[in-house]
C-alpha cells in the first residue's frame, strides 16, 4: 500500500510552468477574500482577466479537447494548476462548469463549437439553473415551461438558489416541455444566453450572502438549437450534470486551511494568562476537527485513486460529498465552542480571528450542505448503490462512459 | 500512490478466511467464549501452525519477517469472524521484546514466539487504569538481571492460559514518567503469581494479576523500557485496528443483508430511510476505520514520523466506530440481533472490551493533541 502521491517529472515541470505564469501575472496581495461571496468588483474584473488568460493557454478546463477550447491535458496537469491556484488563493473560473460534461456527451457538434468554445477558454461564464421554489430534491418537479413556436422556445417560470457571483453569459437546465408527459419524460434541457429578454436576475439575501440569485423567465425566446438532447431528454441531461456533481473523482491533495488554523489557535491562545490547550476540553474538540477532517482528505484520496485506477465507484461519491457536508458543520460547532464568540466577529471587525473565517464557517457551512443535493439526498444515493433501495438506479453517461450520446 | 492490498496480502487474507469459515464458525466463537478459559487451544494449534505468529518476527530470529499490512490482512479476517484467539497478544510480545529487549535475548526469545511454542501474556495497565507511561506505579527493585516485584496488573488478556508473562514495572523514578520503566519477563506460574478471571462481559478472557515479591527477568535495559514499548503499543494498536474494522464490516454486512431479506408492512426494512440511515453510519464507520488503519499501517511500516499520530488516529476512529457500527446493526436487526446464536453479539462484545484495551478514543485523542503540539506546557 502507498498513501503517497508521487509526482511525475512532466508534473514537475509543468508546475515550474504554471508557477512562473503566476509569479508573473498575480502579485501575492491579489487573492480572493476570506468569505468568497464578498468578492468586490475589482478582484472580481481582475480574475476575470486572468481567468481569460489561463483558457487563453488551455489551463482553466485543461483536461477538455482542445478543439473545444480546452487544454487536451490530463487530470495531472489539471492537479497541478489546482494546487498552485489553491496555494496562492486563487479563485476557481466564476462559472459552474457542470453543464460541460453534458454538452460533451449530448451536444451536436454544432453545439459543441459554439457553447464549448466561449466557455472553456473563459470568454464567457455559465451558470446552472435547475432548482425551482417547488422543486429542490425533487428536481422532476419543475414546473417551468418551454413551450415551441415555430423556430423557437418560449420559456416561462422562474429559477431559484442559483450560483453565481455575477452575471453569466449562459444559463443551462431543465424545462417541461411536455405538461401531460411522463415523469422523467417530460422535459427539454435548454441552453439559455444572457442578456435575453424576458429574463430577470435578482440577488437572493441568504444567510451566506449575496452569492445565489433569483431568476425569473418572462417569455423568453430561445432558437431550437439551444435544446441539448431530445426534447423528452432533459432529465436524462441534467443526470449527466448531476452524476458529476454528486460522483466526484476525488482528489489526491485536500488542502485544509480550516483545521490549520483551529489547531494555530489552539497552540497561540491564552486567556487568563493561561494556554488554552491545557484545558482538555479545547484539546479534544480541536483534534475531533482535526480527524474528521483528515476522514475526509482519505475518502478523497480513495475516490481518486479508484478514479484513476478504474475501479467502479457506486456509493462513493455520494458517501464523501456527504462526509464533506455534515463534517463541515460539525468542525464548526467546535471551533465556536472553543474560540467563543470570537468565531463570530467578521472580516470587517478591527480584529477578526484568521482574518474572520471562523465567522465564515459559522453561516457558511451549514448553508453549503444543500447546493448540489443536500444530506439527505446523499443518503438516498448511498443506499440506492448499496441496492437496498426500492429504487434501482444506473448511473447517468458521463464523458467517461460515453463520448457522445447524439453523435 | 496504491491503496489495494498487494498479492500476498490479498492470498494471505483469503487463505485466512478460508480457514476461518472452516474452523471458526460463529457457534464455534460462542463456545470458546463460554468456555471456562475462554480459551481453545486446539484452534491455537492450527494458528501456529499456520505461522501467523512467525509473520511478526524477522527471518533471522525464525519467523517471516512480514510488514505489519502483511499482517494486518489476517487481522482484518480475524476480526470479520470475531475468531477469540490470542494472537494479538503472541504478536504484541513479539513486537515488545524486538523494541525492548537486547540482541542475545532477541536471539533467545523471538523464535520460541514466532513459533509459538510458548504463549505469551503482556501485562501493563493497572488498578489505576490507563494506558500511558504514567499509569504504570507497580514497583520493583532491580537484583542484578533481576527484578523483584509486588502489585497488581489488571485486564491482562489470556494471563491464565499463557506460558510466559511480560509486564511492565516501575524501578526507578526519573523527571518525566517515561523513565524508570523496565520489562520483564516470568513464567506464569512462578512462585508469587495468582491470577484470577475477571468475570464479566469481555468477549476476551482477561485476568488480574497479582504479583507478591515476584523474581522475574529483565528484558532489555533496566529502566529504559518505554521507548520500545510505545513503539510496540503503536503496532499492536493498529493490528487491534484491523481486527475492530473486520468487526465492523461484518456488522456492516449482516446489516445490509438482513435489511434486504426482513419484511415489515409489505416490504424489504432496507426501503425505510430510517433503516438505510443506520446502515449508511455503520458504512461511514468502517470506511473511516479502514482508511485511517490502513493509512496508519502503511506510515508504520515505512516507518514514517508521523505514524505514531496515525497510529492513534486508528485506534480512536476504531473504538468510536466498531462501538457505535454494532449499535447500529442492533437497531437494524431489533430482536433478531440479541439472539446469541445469531453472531452479532459475538462483534458487540468485542467493540466493548476493544474500544478500551490499548487505549479508548480519548486516550488516543489527547494523545494526538500531544504529538499535534496542542498540550502547552507552560
Amino acid at each position: 500500500m502507498d498513501f503517497e502521491y508521487v509526482y511525475s517529472a512532466e508534473q514537475d515541470s509543468f508546475r515550474r510552468e504554471v508557477r512562473e505564469f503566476f509569479d508573473a501575472r498575480v502579485p501575492t496581495d491579489r487573492r480572493g477574500p476570506v468569505d468568497p461571496e464578498s468578492l468586490d468588483d475589482d478582484t472580481f474584473a481582475y480574475f476575470r482577466e486572468v481567468h481569460r488568460e489561463m483558457g487563453a493557454r488551455g489551463w482553466l478546463y485543461p483536461t477538455y479537447p482542445k478543439e473545444y477550447g480546452g487544454g487536451g491535458m490530463t487530470a495531472d496537469h489539471e492537479m497541478v494548476i489546482e494546487e498552485e491556484m489553491a496555494r496562492r488563493q486563487i479563485p476557481k473560473h466564476f462559472s459552474n462548469g457542470l453543464v460541460l460534461p453534458s454538452i460533451l456527451v449530448w451536444g451536436t457538434e454544432e453545439q459543441k463549437k459554439r457553447f464549448l468554445i466561449p466557455l472553456l477558454t473563459g470568454e464567457e461564464t455559465c451558470y446552472q439553473t435547475f432548482s425551482e421554489a417547488h422543486a429542490g430534491s425533487d428536481l422532476a418537479a419543475i414546473s417551468s415551461t418551454a413551450v415551441r413556436d415555430g423556430d423557437d422556445w418560449v420559456i416561462n417560470g422562474h429559477k431559484l438558489f442559483i450560483t453565481g457571483i455575477r452575471e453569466p453569459d449562459l444559463m443551462y437546465g431543465p424545462f417541461v416541455t411536455q405538461p401531460d408527459g411522463a415523469r422523467h419524460h417530460n422535459m427539454g434541457y435548454f441552453l439559455i444566453p444572457y442578456p435575453t429578454p424576458g429574463v430577470t436576475l435578482t440577488r437572493m439575501t441568504l444567510m451566506n450572502g449575496p452569492g445565489q440569485l433569483f431568476i425569473n423567465f418572462d417569455n423568453v425566446r430561445v432558437p431550437a438549437g439551444n435544446l441539448l438532447g431530445g426534447d423528452d431528454e432533459g432529465w436524462q441531461v441534467a443526470a449527466t450534470t448531476l452524476e458529476q456533481e454528486h460522483g466526484g473523482r476525488g482528489a489526491a491533495f485536500s488542502p485544509d486551511e480550516d483545521t490549520q488554523e483551529l489547531l494555530a489557535y489552539v497552540r497561540e491562545t491564552k486567556r487568563n494568562g493561561v494556554p488554552i490547550g491545557l484545558d482538555p476540553t479545547v484539546r479534544l474538540n480541536a483534534v475531533d476537527n482535526y480527524i474528521e477532517s483528515q476522514i475526509h482528505r482519505l475518502l478523497e484520496t480513495r475516490n481518486f485513486w479508484m478514479y484513476v485506477t478504474k475501479r467502479e465507484m457506486t456509493y462513493h461519491g455520494a458517501q464523501s460529498a456527504l462526509w464533506r457536508k455534515e463534517f463541515k458543520v460539525r468542525n464548526a460547532i467546535r471551533e465556536a465552542t472553543i474560540m467563543g464568540p470570537y468565531a463570530l466577529l467578521d472580516h470587517t471587525d478591527d480584529a477578526p480571528v484568521a482574518g474572520g473565517s471562523p465567522e465564515v464557517r459559522q453561516r457558511r457551512n451549514v448553508a453549503w450542505t444543500h447546493p448540489g443535493g443536500t444530506p439527505e439526498i446523499m443518503r438516498l444515493i448511498i443506499a440506492r448503490r448499496l441496492g437496498i433501495s426500492r429504487t434501482r438506479e444506473r448511473a447517468a453517461p458521463t464523458p467517461s462512459t460515453a463520448t457522445s450520446h447524439t453523435g | 500512490m496504491d491503496l489495494a492490498l498487494n498479492e500476498t496480502q490479498l492470498m494471505l487474507q483469503s487463505m485466512a478466511r478460508e480457514f476461518l469459515a472452516n474452523e471458526v464458525p460463529k457457534t464455534t466463537v460462542r463456545a470458546i467464549d463460554e468456555s471456562a478459559t475462554g480459551f481453545s487451544p486446539e484452534l491455537w494449534a492450527k494458528i501456529a501452525d499456520l505461522g501467523w505468529a512467525g509473520m511478526a518476527v524477522p527471518e533471522e530470529h525464525g519467523g517471516t519477517g512480514n510488514s505489519l499490512t502483511d499482517l494486518a490482512s489476517v487481522f482484518v479476517a480475524l476480526g470479520e469472524v470475531a475468531c477469540p484467539s490470542p494472537l494479538l497478544s503472541q504478536v504484541f510480545a513479539a513486537h515488545l521484546i524486538q523494541g525492548v529487549a537486547t540482541p542475545d535475548q532477541q536471539a533467545r526469545l523471538l523464535p520460541v514466539v514466532a513459533a509459538a511454542e510458548r504463549l505469551f501474556a503482556v501485562a501493563i495497565t493497572e488498578p489505576d487504569y490507563g494506558w500511558g507511561a504514567s499509569a504504570v506505579s507497580m514497583r520493583g527493585a532491580i537484583d542484578g538481571d533481576s527484578v523483584v516485584m509486588s502489585g497488581t496488573k489488571m485486564f491482562v488478556p489470556y494471563a491464565e492460559v499463557a506460558d510466559d508473562l511480560l509486564v511492565l514495572v516501575r524501578t526507578g523514578d526519573g523527571a518525566a514518567p517515561e523513565q524508570g520503566l523496565t520489562l520483564v519477563k516470568v513464567e506464569r506460574g512462578a512462585t508469587g503469581i495468582t491470577i484470577r478471571r475477571h468475570q464479566g462481559w469481555f468477549g476476551e478472557p482477561v485476568c488480574q494479576v497479582t504479583f507478591a515479591d515476584v523474581r522475574a527477568d529483565v528484558i532489555g535495559g533496566p529502566g529504559q523500557a518505554w521507548p520500545g514499548v510505545e513503539t510496540a503499543l503503536d503496532k499492536a494498536v493498529v493490528l487491534l485496528s484491523a481486527f475492530m474494522l473486520g468487526g465492523t464490516q461484518a456488522a456492516l454486512d449482516m446489516s445490509v443483508e438482513y435489511s434486504k431479506t426482513r419484511m415489515a408492512f409489505g416490504q424489504p426494512i432496507g426501503t425505510f430511510q430510517r433503516v438505510q440511515d443506520l446502515i449508511i453510519k455503520a458504512l461511514n464507520d468502517a470506511d473511516a476505520i479502514r482508511w485511517t488503519t490502513y493509512e496508519a499501517l502503511w506510515k508504520l511500516d515505512e516507518g514514517r514520523e508521523d505514524g505514531p499520530l496515525a497510529a492513534s488516529m486508528a485506534k480512536a476512529v476504531a473504538s468510536e466506530g466498531f462501538d457505535r457500527a454494532c449499535e447500529n446493526a442492533h437497531y437494524v436487526h431489533a430482536g433478531a440481533g440479541m439472539d446469541l446464536d445469531y453472531g452479532l453479539t459475538n462483534h458487540t462484545k468485542r467493540s466493548k472490551f476493544y474500544g478500551h484495551y490499548l487505549g479508548d478514543a480519548i486516550h488516543h485523542k489527547l494523545r494526538m493533541a500531544k504529538l499535534l503540539g496542542l498540550e502547552a506546557t507552560s
